[in-house]
């Protein structure tokens, strides 16, 4: 069964009560959809060396040549049917339709493609939409290619450039400038539920932490195309004394802007089970949306409940009597979430998850969607942070890529303040990196294995746009998991 | 040897060039033109929709910035009411010391977001400017700087053909 008219009919008729925010059904025909191979460049704050279809080019190749796949790369690269190229920008390099000149680049004419393109979650938009390609069978398998260069302009006018996806009849003009808008989020959300300053700063300290061991990271001070003064490891100290942006975000609450790409392969499951011997399933994949101003987030009491957005584990009395979503949440985030765990069948994600990538533009996002994604409570992302073990005179974790709760790991890879966020390409780098945890590659790929979740047999893959215009969730399994 | 050695090219020669690039738009506020017009009269306009039996609310809806068109009724909006006398509030802020191009030499810089408390505040919460000290339009985040604080409107003088949302910023209430 596809869609349920009479179900729409009946939520529309009785609007008052209840919102149908997310699917009620998944569409089953037979297909599913699988990753089988990951590329991605080393990020760096400037990549001169090479331009951005030599970036992508990198990437591909070590997609098709270093996964590991059953056949010889050039005949797996004819089986491609369809390609998606996500990249954010027009602006950042002045270069309209530059999806063409990637397809080119890469040899993929004439096949079918399409652009994905969502500001910061361009990337699992990307991802999604390759997804939509192969399970309608549109495609079996299909290049997601996505990159971003954003050094052309300096860090000014590319703020500029990315505020320009914020209204540019209004917030643009007096601000134009996205750390602000998260920063005033950030302000609310500390007043509503109490967040602390070092658990935001914790954030911080695992995630640039982590990027010291990820081969790709543009903070990891082994990569050639790092920064010196913004790579190496960090304390919580060195959070706190951190230029301040936009109060309350500091320097080091930020994420990166990066150069680079990062490419997946996506076949329908079959095929993936031909490809590859270690195919990971996308088990469960959603989208949500969101106003792009913030302040036109709607403030009602039991909001939550009303827009049906309550997770599988979660019970109404916990939320009955709150304002939801107003300015300082992600609706966007459990809309995804919350289609993404129905088609997956997650019933308690702090159970079922092992591995999480997710968009931590700044730490407060990344508490915010902790709760977005059911690891906590709305309102409890700080004390998520707090569940992992922390040495309080060192003012860093007590490992690299700390346990939190009883077995999640979050952001392994870095994330967006460890390890880059060249727009278009950090939903498939976050993709990418799942797939590998999942495949027990991280050893392979980044030459140690820290970042490696032992076990991992789920992940999930979390791709947010600025202030939560648009977010995608992807569910990733092993094979027969 | 890492993976990701194998593909990094060891051609290092590169030449860098630069290529500016300059645009003038000439842009239709459309039908919320009033609102920008208000601005230069020294009026804080918003529309509201009373189509209440189809808001999730169950109240009027505020438009701050103003809609030409309620997305819950799907109706246009022709009621456009005056604001700037209104119980007015910071409903959330923050102090920026970096910004994007056009406003680095405004730093330190008070951005809120406002309430009024009188409606249901879903699609109302304007994001503006605080001045904190008029006199010498320095801004920075002052103690007494606090969610629920009462602020009024204030305009800046701008030629109607250069027009834009910078022309509205609040101060505290207690400043003249
Ligand atoms: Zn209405």
């Amino acid at each position: 069964m596809s869609v349920d008219i009479g179900m729409k009919k009946d939520v529309v008729k009785d609007h008052k009560k209840i919102y149908q925010s997310v699917r009620k059904d998944v569409v089953n025909n037979g297909r599913e959809v699988a990753v089988v191979a990951a590329g991605m460049t080393q990020f760096g704050k400037a990549r001169t060396d090479s331009t951005q279809e030599e970036l992508v080019m990198d990437a591909t190749r070590m997609a098709l040549f270093e996964n590991d796949l059953n056949y010889d790369p050039y005949d797996i690269k004819k089986m491609i049917d369809g390609t998606v190229i996500s990249y954010f920008s027009d602006h950042f390099e002045k270069q309209l339709l530059f999806g063409a000149i990637i397809r080119d680049y890469l040899g993929l004419n004439p096949l079918q493609s399409v652009r994905a393109e969502g500001g910061g979650a361009t990337g699992g938009l990307g991802v999604k939409t390759g997804y939509e390609m192969v399970k309608s069978g549109d495609a079996d398998f299909v290049l997601v290619a996505g990159f971003e260069k954003m050094s052309e302009v300096s860090t000014t006018k590319g703020n500029e450039f990315i505020a320009l996806a914020s209204d540019t009849d209004f917030d643009f003009q007096v601000g134009g400038f996205y750390t602000a808008y998260y920063a005033a989020m950030a302000t609310r959300y500390i007043h509503e539920f109490g967040i602390t300053e070092k658990q935001l700063a914790k954030v911080a300290v695992k995630n640039r932490n982590n990027a010291q061991y990820n081969y790709f990271a543009q903070t990891n001070s082994k990569n050639p195309y790092s920064t010196k003064s913004t790579s190496g490891f960090i304390n919580i100290d060195d959070v706190y004394k951190s230029n301040m942006i936009a109060t309350p975000l500091k320097r080091l609450d930020c994420c990166l802007m990066s150069d680079g790409a990062a490419v997946v392969l996506l076949a329908e499951k079959n095929l993936a089970r031909k490809l590859t011997k270690d195919p990971v399933i996308i088990s469960g994949i959603g989208g949500g949306t969101d106003t792009m101003r913030p302040g036109d987030r709607p403030t009602t009491k039991g909001g939550l409940i009303k827009e049906n957005l309550l997770l599988p584990h979660e019970k109404p009395e916990w939320y009955e009597n709150m304002s939801y979503p107003g300015l300082h949440s992600f609706r966007a985030g459990r809309a995804a979430t919350k289609m993404a765990y129905r088609m997956a069948g997650i019933k308690n994600p702090l159970h079922d998850i092992d591995v999480v990538e997710l968009h931590d533009a700044f730490t407060s996002s990344e508490l915010q969607t902790y709760e977005d994604l059911g690891l906590a409570k709305y309102g409890d992302g700080g004390k998520f942070i707090d569940t992992a073990e922390f040495d309080e005179e060192k003012g860093v974790f007590k490992e690299i890529n700390p346990k939190m709760g009883d077995h999640t790991y979050v952001n392994p890879s870095g994330g967006l303040i460890g390890c880059m966020h060249a727009v278009g390409a950090t939903g498939i780098m976050q993709v990418g990196n799942i797939f590998w945890q999942l495949q027990k590659k991280m050893e392979k790929f980044n030459d140690n294995d820290k970042l490696q979740v032992k076990n991992a047999k789920k992940g999930l893959a979390h791709s947010h746009a600025g202030t939560g215009s648009d977010v995608t969730v992807i569910v990733m399994s092993k094979d027969g998991e | 040897m890492v993976v990701g050695e194998k593909y990094r090219s060891k051609n290092r020669e590169q030449i860098i060039v630069e290529q500016p690039y300059h645009i003038q738009y000439r842009h239709s506020f459309g039908e919320v033109s009033k609102f920008f017009k208000g601005l230069h009269e020294k009026k804080l306009y918003g529309t509201i929709c009373r189509g209440k039996e189809h808001h999730m609310s169950g109240e009027d809806n505020l438009f701050v910035p103003p809609r030409a068109d309620c997305p819950e009724c799907m109706v246009p909006l022709e009621e456009w009411i005056e604001l700037q006398n209104e119980d007015i509030r910071v409903y959330t802020f923050t102090t920026m010391y970096f910004s994007g191009e056009n406003f680095l030499d405004k730093l330190p810089l008070t951005l809120i977001n406002v309430e009024f408390p009188r409606y249901n505040n879903n699609y109302s919460k304007l994001i503006s400017i605080l001045i904190t000290n008029e006199k010498d339009e320095i801004n920075i985040d002052k103690k007494d700087l606090k969610i629920g604080m009462k602020i009024k409107p204030k305009f800046k003088e701008m030629p109607l053909e250069k027009i834009d949302a910078s022309a509205l910023y609040f101060v505290p209430a207690g400043i003249l």
